[in-house]
């Protein structure tokens, strides 16, 4: 049963789109997707599925370069916790700045003084995140205010793409920002890829986040659809259970499948080994405390990820928010507390970064049915002991100077945040995080620090310029550019590793090519992939011949 | 067809004519429920199987023994089965005769002058047998081996690598009564409630060509008429075709005479990736050119529902022999089905098929990877 919403105080005209009754307006309001980027996404158009993280069966080898991965700023993780359906920003984190405003917008749904914890002079938070205190009084929390972008899209799912793409309102972006990264980080991950999998992503099944794009591995997360999902994968050591089945032929074929199955999915021993190492010193309550719980094992038991998705459902508060809000609040809060008092338990509450994200924030102005509908700028919550400290970071928001659509104006765009964390907690080098976001954002005072004057091992991987391009009607060509002489070479190789054709095998001088892939028409449907070596470094990429 | 593409085996390759591979699959198709002997009878003088197993070059003076020797191991009694070498042989002789080989992919005929007019004793018997003799003699002194020998086949192809004896000498019996016709027999295993007997279902792993194109037809698509590729157009059929070959099944083209070995030789870490990956070329295709037929269709399939569970329960249910083996199995496939959606739109009950259409596309896109994906998906 669907809730009218009516906007009948306000004079601004209700933007189409950001309110439920609009059906579906409602979605399609600045839905500039491309079909394409959308596919490329999911990981299909390059026709190298990785959903929960299928690999190459040949593909896990070590390189020298993962061998890297001991010491330095390598053992740091990034803990993204997204607060699905857009969180509401100022019940969250309320504004004692202008409190009147805030209460005349929300005669029905703002908070009450008695019920928010205050912080500072100009801002209280929700009550419920009580559980928070600690973390923030021993200066582990911060809060980053006003955050979005130019032109915040309301839709769900064209924000979702865009904050993990972290491109502008009218770019079409199929890679994710931490999936750009990856891709620098492992140039031949397709043919060589790490022991333990880049990145956990658990309900995050779609999003781009760690897609790699045109620029390399179609998605570089091992994504789970439940918490209970990876569990029982820890717990076993397998995709697929192969006790219980049924007695009869159908039960041994099952069998069979499912052992090979098993064999495909490269990481559920690693998993397993680092989950029975690790240990909850804690207990957790709430799906998102499931789910976190599983992280903190994994990680004190070792495994050396280095990037979490946990997904909170339900913020998408358009009817009878208050209750819904306050309990979400209360779950994120307790969850997090659990998690770092976790992690404590050995010593790895300072190697782990914590932040939310969500897509957008919601209006000012409340509705008729005590909620409220997608709005733009909103906070973002950062935790742990990397912080050095506690604090409220940005501009406030001014309740009175709002958008034309009646939604706050942004004080920090998103990325900057996001720049900030490359550079002061992964510690790339200034360079390479402008690249990642396509452009220079201003960083802010998170009090991150980088531990060694040294930046990461993955700034010395000299980058080359490489992808497929079609001519004549789809012929595949792969294109590179050589920055001076190298000894190259260039093969085709199917997923399973077997070698297919020898495009290069010779040194060249600096310049640009195009070899002529010219694979008979059989292969067309073949999920291929070509690798370039240079030196003691390779460069992989799908060789789709189809041009989609 | 499939069945007995595998069973009157030839390669496409080794004889490599248009014309003989036409007549081979008119042959094929037109006799796949029709009389056996007669079946027999035909494939034998076919100028596929006349190159392939050297038919051509059997003649009297130089006799060539590979197709008698198929002739009775592959095609009527099985590995074996109540015949001996000096059979083979002799049977060989008998058939003897269709050398008439004038030029390449010209019709092949037979030569009097090239056939052995002399007696040659098989099973016991002994005449001057030439090829239809040699025909109705197999059917008259071995007509319980090879009524068996087929039955058991058909059984291992359809219900389950193991035979189940009982069933298969009731098959055969029938198959004897009604004088080698193929279509009774089927019938009977079709409809038989053994055949519905959930200790078979799904005892049958799909090889790859059922795997895709079993996952094409199921859905409603036109494949023949679709084109894929883009910027590179390939009919679809023809990328099948190399999607198999890929897989090792090149249709018409099996590694040996013996045909593929089938069922779990099918699959290994490799094979089902690929399989995976090749499904995903269609999904999007579906995706990118079907899209609004793709909606309707599984609009149709669950009657307009907009449960999400029931939904994603249904479409699965559709393309398995049997349900999942718990309930956790669907609830990951709602999971991927419901995407990026947030919940509250199916709390609600806001959310329906007919919602944005962009996205509920792509719902379904994940629920058919989800499902491709599944071990349960490779078993018929």
């Amino acid at each position: 049963m669907c809730t009218h919403d009516q906007d009948i105080k306000s004079n601004l005209e209700v933007k189409k789109g950001s309110e439920m009754a609009h059906g579906i307006a409602h979605e399609k309001a600045h839905n500039k997707w491309s079909r394409r980027s959308f596919l490329r996404g999911l990981g299909i158009s390059g026709g190298m599925g990785m959903m929960l993280g299928h690999l190459p069966v040949n593909a896990l080898s070590s390189s020298p370069l993962n061998m890297l991965l001991d010491g330095g700023n390598t053992d740091r993780v990034l803990v993204m916790i997204r607060l699905k359906g857009g969180n509401d920003g100022l019940n969250t984190l309320i504004p004692l700045y202008d409190f009147d405003t805030y209460r005349n917008n929300r005669p029905q749904i703002s908070k009450q003084v008695g019920d928010t914890i205050q912080l500072t002079n100009e801002h209280a938070i929700n009550q419920n995140l009580e559980r928070l205190m600690p973390l923030w009084n021993n200066g582990q929390m911060k809060i980053v205010n006003g955050v979005g972008y130019e032109n915040h899209n309301l839709s769900h799912f064209r924000s979702s793409d865009i904050i993990a793409s972290a491109s502008d309102a009218e770019q079409i972006e199929d890679s994710g920002w931490l999936g750009r990264h990856l891709n620098d980080c492992f140039p031949d991950f397709l043919t060589n890829a790490p022991e333990h999998p880049s990145a956990v992503q658990i309900a995050g099944g779609g999003s781009i986040l760690f897609g790699g794009g045109e620029g390399g591995v179609n998605n570089y997360a091992l994504t789970v659809s439940s918490p209970d999902q990876l569990f029982e994968i820890a717990q076993t050591g397998q995709l697929y259970n192969l006790d219980g089945l049924p007695e009869c032929t159908y039960g041994e074929q099952l069998g069979f499948l499912r052992t090979v199955a098993n064999t495909t999915f490269q990481y559920a021993e690693v998993i397993k080994e680092r989950f029975d190492e690790g240990v909850n010193g804690v207990n957790y309550t709430t799906s998102l405390g499931q789910q976190l719980a599983l992280v903190a094992r994994l990680i004190k038991g070792g495994l050396r990820t280095q990037f979490y998705v946990v997904t909170l459902n339900g913020f998408d508060t358009h009817a009878n928010q208050e209750s819904d809000h306050d309990n979400l609040m209360n779950t994120l809060g307790t969850a997090v507390s659990n998690f770092y008092a976790d992690l404590k338990l050995e010593g790895k509450d300072e190697s782990v970064l914590a932040m939310t994200f969500s897509e957008f924030g919601r209006r000012v102005q409340e509705n008729a049915s005590r909620g409220t509908g997608h709005g733009t700028a909103s906070p973002t919550m950062l935790f742990g002991p990397s912080l050095n400290g506690n604090g409220i970071i940005g501009d406030n928001p001014d309740l009175n100077d709002l958008d034309s659509n009646g939604n706050l104006k942004f004080t920090t765009d998103f990325r900057s945040i996001y720049a900030t964390v490359l550079e002061q907690w992964l510690c790339l080098d200034a360079q390479q995080v402008d690249a990642i976001l396509f452009r220079n954002f201003a960083r802010l005072e998170l009090g991150l620090r980088c531990q060694t004057v040294s930046a990461s091992p993955w700034v010395d991987i000299p980058k080359i310029k490489h992808e497929v391009r079609y001519h004549d009607h789809g012929r595949a060509f792969i294109y590179y550019e050589l920055e001076r002489t190298q000894y190259i070479k260039v093969v085709i190789i199917s997923i399973s590793g077997k070698h297919l054709k020898t495009l290069q095998n010779g040194s060249q001088p600096g310049g640009q090519y195009a070899l002529d892939v010219n694979l008979d028409r059989q292969f067309v449907m073949a999920p291929l992939i070509y690798r370039i070596s240079i030196n003691d470094q390779s460069y992989s990429k799908t060789l789709p011949l189809l041009k989609i | 067809m499939l069945f007995w593409s595998n069973h009157f085996v030839t390669r496409v390759e080794d004889y490599n004519c248009p014309s003989y591979a036409y007549d081979y699959f008119r042959m094929l198709e037109e006799n796949a429920l029709g009389n056996f002997r007669s079946f027999v009878e035909q494939i034998g003088t076919s100028p596929s199987m006349l190159v392939y197993l050297n038919g051509v070059q059997n003649t009297r003076f130089q006799p060539n023994e590979n197709y008698a020797r198929e002739l009775l191991e592959l095609f009527t009694l099985g590995r074996d089965n109540n015949y001996t070498q000096n059979d083979i042989t002799e049977a060989a002789r008998a058939l003897t005769g269709w050398n008439g080989f004038t030029e390449a992919c010209a019709p092949i005929t037979y030569i009097s002058d090239f056939h052995d007019p002399g007696q040659k004793t098989i099973f016991g018997q002994t005449d001057n047998f030439d090829y239809n003799g040699l025909i109705d003699l197999i059917f008259e002194q071995r007509s319980r081996e090879a009524a068996n020998y087929i039955c058991s086949k058909l059984y291992n192809f359809y219900i389950n690598r193991e035979a189940n004896e009982d069933i298969v000498a009731e098959l055969a019996q029938v198959f004897l009564d009604k004088n080698f016709e193929l279509a009774p027999v089927l019938r009977i295993l079709f409809k038989s409630e053994h055949f519905f007997d959930e200790a078979h279902l799904g005892g049958v792993i799909k090889s790859p060509i059922e795997s895709m194109y079993g996952f094409i037809k199921e859905s409603g698509f036109p494949v023949e008429e679709t084109v894929i590729g883009g910027a590179n157009p390939t009919s679809a059929f023809v990328a099948l075709y190399f999607a198999n070959a890929e897989q090792g099944q090149a249709l018409f083209d099996p590694v040996d005479v013996a045909g593929w070995l089938g069922d779990r030789d099918w699959i290994n870490s490799t094979s089902l990736t690929n399989r995976w990956n090749i499904i995903d070329f269609f999904i999007f295709d579906f995706f990118q050119n079907h899209r609004d037929d793709l909606i309707v269709w599984v609009q149709e399939l669950v009657d307009n529902s907009n449960d999400p569970y029931f939904i994603t329960k249904r479409v699965i249910d559709y393309f398995i022999p049997l349900e999942l083996q718990s309930e956790q199995d669907y609830n990951n496939g709602v999971e991927a089905f419901k995407w990026e959606v947030p919940e509250n739109y199916f709390e609600d009950e806001s959310w329906n098929l007919d919602w944005d259409q962009e996205i509920v596309g792509g719902q379904i896109v994940f629920l058919l990877r989800f499902i491709s994906r599944l071990p349960e998906f490779q078993m018929a």
